[in-house]
């Protein structure tokens, strides 16, 4: 009984059968939206009873989630198990096991084979080339044995490629069972210990981190169409009962922090209502200025001038942005002018006063959206990826190939050598290779 | 628009392309050696001239990433920013430039394999994808805008650069697994080939009948399409905050397009279960296949006619109130293009199973031995399969740094594993005892369709979100 099931997870057969299996699943699951809820896809297909049966039983609006799918993972990761329980040791039996002579009912086995005369020196050396230096050799009476191999360790990449396999298919359900998503939206120069987390069934809850962590920094770039092309926050961990920041980093979309194993990603970002501060280059005309950064409303003081950004226009008649700027009289404005964010120099060419203000761009007080994670078979994850290659390297590149010289006195005082070569993989070019040492023995002795 | 240089350098080699497959096709039917060193030669300078076209394509785009980032900035590049800036942009960015490259790595795995292993077929079939592609690319979009923030990484080069590689070296083991499938004569008779080839171009039709669509309405639907300053827009409306764009169904088409299925299955059926002789066909069976052969003709033919001629398109006030650009409307080829290429490639392997099945002793003894196109689609698959692992892992440690999660089942990723999972399907039938042989070469076949609904299937919508959008008219 129980013989019989391993056997049956052993066979090659099942593996082809779970990977066909495997696609097809894969494949209904591109063709169900899988960003949809079960509500949503119930809503769609109504009209159907067939149809909303099979949504509830084969859970077809999470499918790579859903028992079945599971099913066909677990038969995979046991195939692979037992494959490899039932394999390995015969393989290793078969690396480690002694050679045997090439006598003629050997000889039968293999596909590259030749039987060439040569004389005793030639044969010599012959054998050299084709066994190299420092082969394995037996005597049986006059006839000699010869062996030799190399990268038998070849033969465990696949193993490797398995082992890192079954990692990858354990972390990554681990990860999925145990791992925390959740987001965090934090207003510039505050801070949060708490993470929104989406839980079974949608529902949402509060996630504590065990330390603080505050935003004091946001800045966002914008294209002049307005579409951003890049925002970062500065980001601070705070422990508990610690008064210094134990982590600082600058977060940007691809560059997150990570920290006691969670990770916090720039995700998205939304304005705060409330104060705009303005930046904005101002210095004697023709001449480079300072920047400064001020509040709207707020006097400055440059040269003779006192001046103050007014207000904030999006879009000043089609062209960008623009800042009102009054210039004051004692405590009166006297005159107000506008400065534009996309023509940096409209003030020095066009108003030309005795100095010249430039808009460099809006300095908004925002919420950073981060999204916080926690995966705990990631490095297992990351590892399998990393044998997975590493198998891959050690099964293509090392080539298990053995080969086998007999040698014994013919007629005329000649040599009759016989030389037949196996191989684990590239037929092709082992036989390239086979052919070539043939070839240097035809040159010496005669072909028979 | 066009981008002029870049342009140039992609006809040029469109055109060496072209040139290439007529030679190797001259060398089929005179066996002369030098033809076919003219073509590998043609082909490598077709290469060379796509090659300058990518860097200048590259060039191209990072002039408007560093113009887009000096604005957005005020700031000036210089030095190690400016380049860091400059080179961000690598020329596969949206679909045009996709295809493009592609193109390019058929025309680099398919060059390998002839000079390797001197498959004389491989060439024909691989530039003919080639030109097709091309075809295909010079009808989408090939305006450069800068890219988005979660594009802007580096992993993007090497997960890009793998994947177009293992798709090329996926098709052109299709393309050798196909010619063992020829060449086998004692195991895989004509009859089998040919209902093969019938049945698959029977399922594309029914893709291109938008599946129930064309059996319920008898109509062929294309999207409506209106010429604004030279180019083609795509009619439509706006629905729950998203594009859809609007089908009209294709005068003629649509009885055409179920004939040629029909006819593609019953014959089908014919020759699998009907046809006793297992060599030959016979002279009624093979004028049928041609009669088939030419009825797919005359329906490409027709919506190719379509498409140039159809203008003026009118619907009833009801209907045409809520779309987009307003009349004068028609249809072009751009209106389905994907569609074009799905009959393409229907065709094609039609008429290549035809010739097969029409002179099969001259096909069988141009083609080397089976060992041969057994162990060379053995060798693009081994390829194929690392590399798509190489697409895999990389893509999740890209969407680990860029959004947070290695891996979330959308359907590009699904589809790339779908990809992965029918080539370790490959390698592991080789060792099955009843699969090795045939079975696997028909499982590399299959491998290119895979790599197509993977690829364009998943980037144009056919799954998925797209799906219904596309059914919904």
């Amino acid at each position: 009984m129980y013989a019989a099931v391993f056997k049956f997870f052993c066979s090659l057969r099942l593996t082809a059968a779970i990977l066909v299996s495997l696609v097809t699943a894969s494949v209904a699951g591109m063709f169900f939206d899988q960003t949809l809820s079960l509500g949503e896809h119930l809503a769609k297909a109504k009209s159907s009873p067939i149809m909303t049966s099979a949504l509830l039983f084969f859970e077809l609006n999470d499918v790579f989630h859903s028992w079945w799918y599971s099913i066909l993972v677990l038969l995979l990761a046991l195939n692979l198990i037992a494959c490899s329980i039932e394999r390995l040791p015969r393989i290793w039996v078969d690396i480690h096991k002694p050679w045997e002579p090439l006598d003629d009912h050997a000889l039968l086995g293999f596909k590259l084979k030749r039987t060439l005369t040569m004389t005793p020196s030639e044969a010599e050396q012959f054998v050299s080339a084709a066994v190299g230096a420092k082969p394995k050799s037996k005597d049986d009476g006059a006839t000699r044995y010869y062996f030799s191999e190399r990268n038998k360790y070849g033969r465990l990449g696949v193993y490797i490629i398995h082992i890192a396999l079954l990692l990858i298919m354990y972390g990554a359900t681990a990860s999925t069972i145990l791992s925390i998503d959740g987001v965090m939206s934090i207003p510039e120069r505050s801070g949060s210990r708490f993470v929104q987390v989406r839980g079974p069934g949608g529902l949402g809850y509060s996630h504590d981190l065990g330390f603080e962590v505050r935003c004091t920094d946001f800045r966002l770039r914008t294209f002049v169409d307005g579409s951003p092309l890049a925002f970062e926050s500065d980001l601070e961990v705070f422990e508990k009962g610690r008064a210094q920041a134990v982590v600082k980093k600058t977060i940007r979309v691809n560059d997150p922090l990570e920290h006691r194993g969670y990770t916090f990603y720039q995700a998205s970002y939304q304005p705060l209502s409330g104060e705009h501060r303005v930046e904005l280059r101002i210095g004697e005309h023709g001449k480079e200025g300072d920047t400064y950064v001020v509040p709207l409303r707020q006097r400055l003081a440059v040269a003779d001038q006192v001046l103050s950004p007014e207000d904030v226009v999006d879009d000043f008649g089609g062209l960008g942005p623009a800042v009102k700027i009054a210039a004051y009289d004692g405590d009166t404005p006297k005159t107000s002018f506008y400065v534009f964010r996309n023509y940096p120099n409209f003030d020095s060419e066009v108003r030309r006063g005795t100095v010249d203000v430039s808009f460099q761009g809006i300095d908004q007080a925002f919420q950073t959206g981060i999204s916080v994670r926690k995966s705990p078979g990631l490095s297992l994850v990351f590892l399998g990826f990393f044998l997975f290659f590493l198998g891959i390297f050690v099964a293509f590149c090392f080539n298990h190939v053995r080969t086998y010289v007999r040698s014994r006195p013919s007629t005329n005082g000649e040599q009759e050598v016989t030389i037949a070569m196996w191989s684990r993989r590239h037929p092709q070019a082992v036989a390239n290779e086979f052919w070539a040492i043939v070839k240097k023995g035809e040159d010496h002795g005669i072909p028979t | 628009m066009a981008s002029l240089h870049s342009g140039y350098f992609f006809n040029a080699c469109a055109f060496a392309y072209a040139l290439a497959l007529f030679m190797h096709i001259a060398f089929l039917v005179k066996d002369r050696p030098w033809l076919r060193r003219a073509a590998v030669t043609t082909t490598a300078l077709g290469l060379i001239a796509q090659s300058l076209g990518l860097v200048m394509r590259w060039m191209e785009a990072g002039a408007v990433e560093v113009a887009a980032f000096e604005r957005a900035t005020a700031l000036k590049l210089s030095g190690l920013n400016y380049l860091l800036v400059f080179i961000q942009h690598p020329p596969w960015s949206n679909l045009y430039e996709i295809l493009v490259y592609m193109a390019y790595g058929v025309v680099v795995v398919s060059l390998v394999s002839e000079v390797k292993w001197k498959i004389r077929f491989a060439s024909i079939m691989a530039l003919l994808l080639t030109l097709l592609i091309f075809g295909l690319a010079s009808l989408s979009d090939d305006t450069i805008k800068p890219l988005v923030p979660a594009l802007k990484s580096w992993w993007i080069m090497i997960h890009v650069i793998s994947a177009s590689i293992a798709y090329a070296a996926g098709t052109v083991a299709a393309f050798i697994c196909l010619f063992y499938l020829f060449k086998a004569e004692s195991k895989v008779p004509l009859k089998s080939l040919a209902s093969g080839a019938l049945f698959l171009s029977g399922i594309l039709y029914v893709l291109l009948g938008r599946g129930t669509t064309l059996w319920t309405t008898l109509e062929y639907k294309v999207k409506l399409v209106r010429t604004m300053a030279d180019q083609d827009v795509v009619v439509g409306s706006v629905v729950n905050e998203q594009f859809v764009p609007y089908f009209v169904a294709s005068p003629g088409i649509g009885p055409l397009l179920m004939l040629a299925t029909l006819f593609c299955f019953g014959l089908g059926l014919w020759f699998r279960f009907g046809l006793k002789n297992e060599q030959a066909l016979g002279s009624a069976g093979l004028g049928l296949y041609w009669l088939c052969v030419t009825v797919s003709l005359a329906l490409c033919a027709l919506i190719v006619a379509n498409g140039l001629f159809t203008d003026n398109i009118t619907l009833p006030s009801e209907l045409s109130s809520g779309l987009m650009p307003p009349p004068p409307w028609r249809l072009s080829l751009r209106s389905n293009v994907w569609d074009l290429g799905v009959l393409a490639i229907a065709l094609c392997s039609m008429v290549a199973v035809g010739l097969v099945l029409t002179f099969p002793r001259s096909v069988r003894e141009r083609l080397p031995s089976l060992s041969v196109l057994d162990g060379a689609a053995h060798n693009c698959i081994l390829v194929a399969f690392t590399l798509m692992a190489v697409v895999l892992t990389t893509g999740a440690l890209w969407a680990h740094y860029a959004w947070g999660r290695y891996w979330a089942w959308d359907p590009k990723e699904t589809g790339a594993l779908i990809i992965w999972l029918t080539y370790a399907l490959y390698l592991h039938s080789r060792m099955t005892k009843n699969l090795a042989g045939v079975g696997s070469a028909v499982i590399g076949v299959c491998g290119f369709f895979v790599i197509l609904a993977g690829f364009l299937g998943v980037n144009l919508g056919f799954f998925a979100n797209g799906l219904h959008s596309y059914g919904s008219t």
